[in-house]
């Protein structure tokens, strides 16, 4: 039953009842009242009587003659003698009057008035007591039995058009109600579906989602079935909303909606997760495994575009994982999703389903986090020292730092795995501090024995944004007493592309300071050469990627070539990495490459152990590069 | 503000009739409701009625959301 209906009926319903107690309540009140006013008019009556009495003549006959006189249907007078206890002749009687000269007489109250029933009849009565006697005149009156009709006669058609109108009015309260009701019911159907919606697309939002997927979980559970968690991220969105306005980007949001509805149609689950990322929830099968949702997917958004007159590809990313075997709980499901999802950007796939060596947020990476932390800050990771021959003077000129961390439980751990964590943990600033402080030290040490080497230190791209690196380098410089031109710090083009301005500012700041700066990795980012020509860098460093291969790919060799040439011209000394034979080192030396770094040289190798080459060839300082190339190697096979 | 019509004509045509009647009853001939308060009553809701139906606008109706013009 609508609710205005239930509302309109509950309302007549209480007017109904209302009206009826009222009318009930009139009508005891009104019988009250009259009956007051009937005894009223008895005792008027027997007073009437009394003034008509003469004292002087003897008072029971004066009685016994005027009470008949007086008798009609609504006063039945009866002379009661209270002394001797009994009702006189003379007077009237009705059937109340016997019953009622019994109660006189065995009362010892005179003035007395009251109601009694015989039968179906009421009768109403007064007796005053006649002044200055015994007797007692009783007024009986048989009450009209059709009272209740005549009371309804009187007040029936005022009580029905109060009826009437209460009715009316309660019918509009209850429209105005249902009314009421039903605006705030609607606006909490709305609240409830904007809280839970995402009001573009008309799809579950992410809260929402998270829901479902713990319902369908529950469900999936119990019934021993595996859930499809996907993730869709439309890499286009950003650029549609940047070049063609958020208008074009939101049509593009609704086609994608669209699409994917097509797909699944009423096959799965399908959410905005939020930004350009969507989500899509469903029973794996076997018609449904994981790869050919994927496809289904990826497929649906292969086709064009058309956005405002625009013809667009817009190109789908998917992160997949699977409930019970990757998760077992919603968020975790989610989460897992996210990463595969990551993964699959990172590794510019179309879709990656969950897997846990590729998950940063692994529990195996949080240890690795947390021993990471613990290594640093108990210092029990060690620097090694890669030397960097120098061709022009024939010797050992300068050494890269490079950190090494033997784990006490998993042995060594890649550098690229510990200085990735440490990047994204924030604990890059503490790991680079650390190679400084330690390089630093060491260079001072090799400077007291006399041996003058340049130690290069790498930054990450994290510590550009470090306001204090310049002084701090400074610090340490003053405090070792190591001249600022011996130490050198090696920034990846990419780092320094990440943030050109800061970047800058910094390389001022440590130009200044006096260290040598060297471009790393050159030639595997996408650095602007125009840009690089204003940084106050000293020296270049060519990818180890070139040179490992310039022996036997003209290509590298010429990129090679034209590296150094340019480096050259720009008044800049080049180091060329990753040299691993003689011809590459002698093709290097010819093309005037100042300083050369690789295993032909010297794999890197801690301290003491440097520190004993350094000694032993010592002596050959003077002799050609070969034979301290042969040394270097003995100390080291 | 103008006034926007939200009765049908079958609506107007009850509320005509019930107005007139209970004008009548309420102000005119007198005989059938002798307490003066409900006739007045009466007569006051036939106005309101009668008024509603030359107004084509129950206002009532309009707070309540109803419409029975259009639907």
């Amino acid at each position: 039953m609508p609710l205005r209906l239930k509302l309109i009926l509950s309302f007549i319903t209480i007017s109904l009842m209302v009206v009826s107690i009222f009318s009930v309540v009139a009508y005891i009140s009104a019988r009250e009242y009259t009956q007051h006013i009937e005894q009223v008019r008895l005792h008027k009556s027997n007073e009437h009587l009394f003034e008509m009495l003469d004292t002087s003549l003897p008072l029971l006959d004066q009685l016994q003659d005027i009470v008949p006189h007086h008798e009609n249907r609504d006063n039945v007078f009866s002379i009661i003698d209270i002394s001797q206890k009994k009702i006189l002749p003379g007077g009237g009687f009705n059937l109340g009057t016997h019953l009622l000269a019994d109660l006189l007489i065995q009362s010892s109250n005179k003035i007395q008035q009251g109601n009694f029933t015989i039968g179906e009849q009421e009768y109403l009565w007064s007796a005053d007591p006649v002044p200055d006697s015994q007797y007692i005149i009783a007024n009986t009156y048989l009450r009209d039995s059709s009272d209740i009709s005549t009371f309804f006669s009187y007040v029936g058609t005022p009580l029905s058009t109060t009826l009437f109108i209460s009715i009316w009015i309660s019918v509009w309260a209850a429209l105005l109600l249902a009314r009421l009701f039903r605006q705030i019911s609607e606006k909490n159907t709305l609240l409830e579906y904007q809280a839970s919606h995402d009001l573009l697309t008309r799809l579950p939002n992410r809260g929402a989602i998270g829901r479902s997927v713990q319902q369908e979980m529950e469900t999936a559970r119990a019934r021993n079935e595996e859930l499809v968690f996907c993730l869709v991220d439309i890499d286009a969105l950003k650029e549609v909303n940047d070049s063609l306005g958020h208008k074009s980007g939101d049509i593009l949001l609704d086609q994608v909606t669209q699409r994917l509805k097509r797909t699944l149609q009423d096959s799965g689950h399908i959410g905005r997760f939020g930004g350009n990322k969507f989500s899509v929830m469903i029973k794996r099968s076997e018609t449904d495994n994981a790869e050919s949702i994927c496809r289904k997917l990826l497929e649906s958004f292969e086709p064009i575009y058309e956005i405002n007159g625009h013809s667009l590809y817009v190109h789908a990313t998917l992160g997949i994982a699977i409930f019970p075997e990757h998760a077992n709980s919603a968020q975790e499901l989610i989460q897992k999703t996210e990463t595969a999802l990551h993964t699959a950007k990172k590794l510019v796939i179309d879709s990656s389903v969950y897997d846990v060596s590729q998950d940063n947020n692994s529990a195996e990476r949080l240890r690795l986090t947390h021993d990471l932390r613990n290594a640093i800050h108990n210092e029990e990771l060690q620097l090694y020292y890669q030397p960097q021959f120098d061709v022009r003077r024939n010797e050992i000129g300068s050494v890269e730092a490079l950190a090494r961390w033997i784990h006490p439980q998993q042995g060594f751990i890649p550098p690229d795995t510990f200085i990735e964590i440490a990047e994204h943990t924030g604990l890059i600033q503490s790991l680079t501090d650390w190679v400084l402080r330690t390089a630093i030290k060491q260079c001072a040490e090799w400077r007291d024995m006399g041996k003058y080497l340049t130690v290069s230190v790498n930054l990450s791209a994290r510590n550009l944004h470090d306001e204090t690196l310049s002084s701090q380098i400074s610090n340490l410089l003053h405090y070792w007493d190591v001249s600022p031109g011996k130490l050198c710090l090696e920034i990846t083009e990419t780092a320094m592309m990440t943030n050109p301005a800061h970047a800058k500012k910094l390389l001022k700041e440590l130009d200044d300071l006096g260290v040598r700066l060297s471009i790393d990795d050159f030639g595997t980012g996408y650095s602007s050469l125009g840009y690089l020509k204003q940084l106050p860098v000293d020296e270049l460093k060519i990818d180890k990627s070139f040179v490992l291969n310039m022996a036997k790919d003209e290509s590298d060799a010429s990129i090679v070539r034209a590296t150094v040439s340019l480096a050259h011209d720009l008044g800049l000394e080049v180091v060329a990495e990753g040299v691993e034979d003689q011809v590459s080192q002698d093709e290097l030396s010819r093309l005037g490459c100042e300083y050369i770094q690789g295993y032909h040289i010297a794999r890197p190798m801690p301290h003491d152990e440097l520190t004993a080459m350094l000694i032993s060839t010592k002596v050959k300082n003077n002799t050609q590069a070969d034979e301290i190339l042969v040394g270097v190697q003995a100390n080291h096979l | 503000m103008a006034i926007k019509r939200n009765l049908h004509n079958i609506d107007i045509a009850i509320r005509i009739l019930i107005g007139i009647a209970l004008i009548y009853f309420g102000f005119v001939d007198t005989s059938y409701i002798s307490n003066d308060m409900t006739r007045w009553l009466l007569g006051v809701f036939g106005i309101v009625n009668f008024l509603a139906a030359v107004l084509r606008s129950c206002p009532i109706y309009a707070l309540a959301g109803i419409n029975t013009y259009q639907k």
